[in-house]
């Protein structure tokens, strides 16, 4: 049984859609209902959905932002075992939007949401779920999960709020000793968040920042930088190569540094041959 | 009272200020005055001269110019000079007989009876006798006269009395001396003409300095036609001065007044058109029509409802070409009131408990004037900026009240507060109710934005309080 939240601020809204899957999707179980983004990242962290439908636009935190905070809950082992949630992202309106969705594959209902065109998406998504259940196969990744989506969220998200958009970072300052070292974005090979601190490894040297891999995320190119582990970014320009170690798991080498790169359950879609 | 405050504060600078106001004025007066004189032409300002002038002249013998602020006075001056040269040459007709001795020691010529100050009337005596005669003691070995014995008056009359030494009675002494008296009563007669002739000349100049002077008592008349002239003349300058400025400065009034206008249009337009986008603003219309879609199979009498209002508010902001072009449309409160209304009631509906509504108008207000589309914008800021982007929503109110003689129409909301939405404006709604206030009310009108007391923002635009007479257009 696929369980679905739903994410409106206004309860009309929620009711309609919740009435419209009813009918092309009678076995889906609405868990849930959120009336804010902040809600909707909380109720899927509790309840482990296996859809979120998120309306963009929402008082206090948007659905683009909430996509981004849920891409970044913790899964798998960690979540007892829940392996993530596909993201569907309602509208009204929102063109733009709605432009990027279409480009970036991206899962989306209008409002009024019709039935004939609600069905098609939902005929997609129970795909996607059918062939992430089969065991052994490195299943498609979580739509929320691939870099592309995250690129685009982050793009979607700078545009709906243009004042909270952060320029790229360039640079890591992070201490190194006693002094302050300025190390070039594109040096560093991989960020890996190390309980409290997040560590950076070039090359030539480690230092500890305390910006968490979370804000990362939302600062980073992240067309370069792909997380494939919620503790982990790696520089793609640095991947020598994807291995598989003998319980199944993918680990990324990257040039000019030994140590391997474990890639999460849920992220494993990103490394598939063409 | 504040006046009055204000008044007594100000008592120790009442004197600047007062200096300052008057200053003011003239300086007012004098460009109204060079106003007028460029706009005259140069034959007009000729004759209004000379006709001014003309008019002044018959003016000052008129009562009142012609009044005299005092009494005429006669006044005599005494003579102020004093001619001592001639005084002395005519003082000496009245001097005594003179005497001429002729001793041992020489001839003395000198008066008879002042004897004692031959010296102090020497000087004088001598412009008169004889020049070539030498007045001090000739000394005896040059005398032509031997000594004589003790002097004998030979001829009494005439005033001079020659007397000769005893036994010098001689026939050519008595020659000589007749000579000498002949020249000398002659020489008398001549500085006797002249002498007469000085006092004529005194006496001329006496009189002239002691001539009888009038007085006239201050009269305004008499000095008005010079006045008159120097402020022909003066304003001639000023003219000439001034030529053509104020007619550019006229013009530019003019262009101003225009672009205001112009301006005004253009604002109001452009707040129409952004009305229009907030409220036919695709997001919201496509929620609202979601909205209606869902209500229509689950609730269809909201429904019908919603859909009115959507109708209602459509109709309203549509902007109308009588409208756009018309006088920088004034409306109502009512109106105004009217366009609010239905948008409030889409949002309750779709927004449910988050938002609650309170329009606190008395009737007696409705006709009050009111400038367009400035309340829903106001209504918009609080929906978008304060209450939709809360989670949990909150109230909005809407009150007009008479404060001071003036309307005041506040909007407050209980959301996030001014300028703390993360959807936080750009303020340029605000400046643009700002700029149409002062372009339609001057000075008179103002929006204030505050903190609400229950959290959120307040924001209220003052205006004028006038009430719309014009039935026929607000129908």
């Amino acid at each position: 049984m696929t369980r679905a939240l739903v994410a409106d601020d206004e309860r009309l809204m929620r009711e309609q859609l919740r009435a419209r899957l009813a009918q092309v999707w009678p076995e889906l179980e609405i868990v849930a209902e959120a009336r804010n983004g902040a809600e909707a990242v909380e109720l899927t962290e509790q309840l482990h959905p296996d859809l979120v439908f998120l309306d963009i636009r929402m008082p206090g935190m948007t659905g683009v932002d909430a996509a981004r905070q849920i891409a970044q809950l913790p899964t798998d082992d960690e979540a007892g075992g829940w392996p993530g949630c596909e993201i569907v992202f309602i509208t009204a309106y929102d063109q733009y939007a709605v432009e990027a969705f279409e480009q970036g594959a991206v899962d989306y209902v209008l409002k009024p949401a019709e039935r004939e065109r609600l069905a098609v998406t939902v005929e997609r998504l129970r795909k996607r779920i059918r062939e992430r259940a089969k065991a052994g196969e490195p299943a498609p990744p979580l739509s929320a999960h691939t870099p592309d989506m995250q690129a685009l969220l982050q793009k979607l998200a700078a545009q709906l709020d243009p004042s909270a958009a952060a320029p790229k970072l360039r640079w890591i300052q992070a201490s190194v000793g006693s002094q302050i070292q300025m190390i070039p974005v594109d040096d560093v090979l991989f960020f890996i968040s190390d309980e409290k601190y997040t560590r950076v490894q070039t090359a030539t040297l480690e230092a500890l920042i305390r910006k968490p891999i979370k804000e990362l995320v939302e600062e980073l190119d992240m067309t370069v930088f792909w997380q494939i582990h919620r503790s982990t970014l790696v520089n793609t320009r640095h991947i020598a190569a994807v291995t598989r170690d003998l319980r199944g798991r993918q680990l990324v080498s990257v040039k000019g540094h030994a140590q391997k790169l474990e890639v999460s359950r849920s992220f494993s879609g990103l490394f598939r041959s063409m | 009272m504040s006046a009055t405050t204000s008044r007594l504060a100000a008592a120790p600078h009442a004197l600047g200020r007062g200096a300052a106001r008057v200053f003011h004025g003239l300086r007012r007066a004098f460009i109204a005055y060079a106003r007028w004189l460029d706009s005259l032409s140069w034959t007009r300002f000729f004759l209004l001269a000379v006709l001014a002038i003309a008019i002044t002249g018959i003016l000052s013998r008129l009562p009142p110019f012609d009044l005299p602020w005092g009494e005429d006075r006669t006044e005599i001056r005494p003579p102020r000079v004093v001619i001592q040269k001639n005084a002395a040459d005519g003082g000496r007709r009245e001097r005594g007989p003179y005497e001429i001795r002729i001793d041992e020691k020489g001839v003395y010529i000198g008066p008879a009876a002042a004897a004692s100050a031959p010296a102090a009337a020497g000087p004088a005596a001598s412009r008169g006798a004889l020049p070539d005669a030498p007045l001090p003691p000739v000394p005896p070995s040059g005398a032509a006269i031997p000594p004589l014995p003790p002097p004998v008056p030979v001829v009494p009359d005439e005033g001079i009395t020659i007397r000769l030494p005893k036994g010098a009675a001689s026939e050519e002494v008595k020659a000589a001396v007749d000579e000498a008296k002949a020249e000398l009563e002659e020489r008398i007669a001549e500085a006797q003409a002249e002498a007469d002739e000085a006092s004529e000349r005194i006496g001329k100049a006496i009189a002239e300095s002691q001539r009888v002077r009038t007085v006239r008592a201050f009269r305004l008349g008499d000095h008005m036609v010079g006045f008159m002239v120097l402020w022909v003349f003066v304003s001639m300058i000023v003219k000439i001065m001034a030529a053509g400025r104020f007619k550019a400065e006229a013009q530019a009034v003019q262009a101003t007044r225009n672009a205001e206008s112009e301006a005004l249009k253009r604002q109001v337009v452009e707040a129409r058109m952004a009305a229009m986008q907030a409220q036919v603003e695709p997001h919201f219309l496509f929620n609202t029509l979601a909205s209606i879609d869902h209500l229509i199979e689950t609730d269809p009498g909201r429904a019908s409802r919603m859909q009115k209002n959507l109708i209602a508010l459509l109709r309203a902001s549509m902007p109308t070409m009588r409208e756009a072009n018309g006088a920088l449309g004034r409306r109502d409160l009512g109106r105004e009131l009217a366009v609010i209304r239905p948008y409030l009631e889409i949002l309750k509906v779709r927004m449910e408990e988050r938002l609650q509504t309170d329009v606190r108008v008395p009737d007696g207000l409705l006709s009050a004037d009111f400038p367009p589309m400035m309340l829903q914008g106001l209504v918009e800021n609080a929906i978008k900026h304060g209450l939709e982007p809360k989670p949990e929503g909150g109230a909005l109110t809407v009150t007009a009240e008479i404060v001071h003689g003036k309307l005041a129409v506040t909007v407050a909301d209980t959301g996030l507060g001014f300028g703390k939405a993360p959807t936080a404006g750009t303020g340029i709604g605000l400046g643009n109710i700002r700029e149409r206030l002062l372009l339609l009310y001057g000075g008179k009108a103002c929006l204030t934005v505050a903190e609400n007391p229950g959290g959120g923002t307040a924001v209220t635009i003052t205006v004028p309080y006038t009430i719309r007479h014009t039935e026929g257009e607000t129908a």
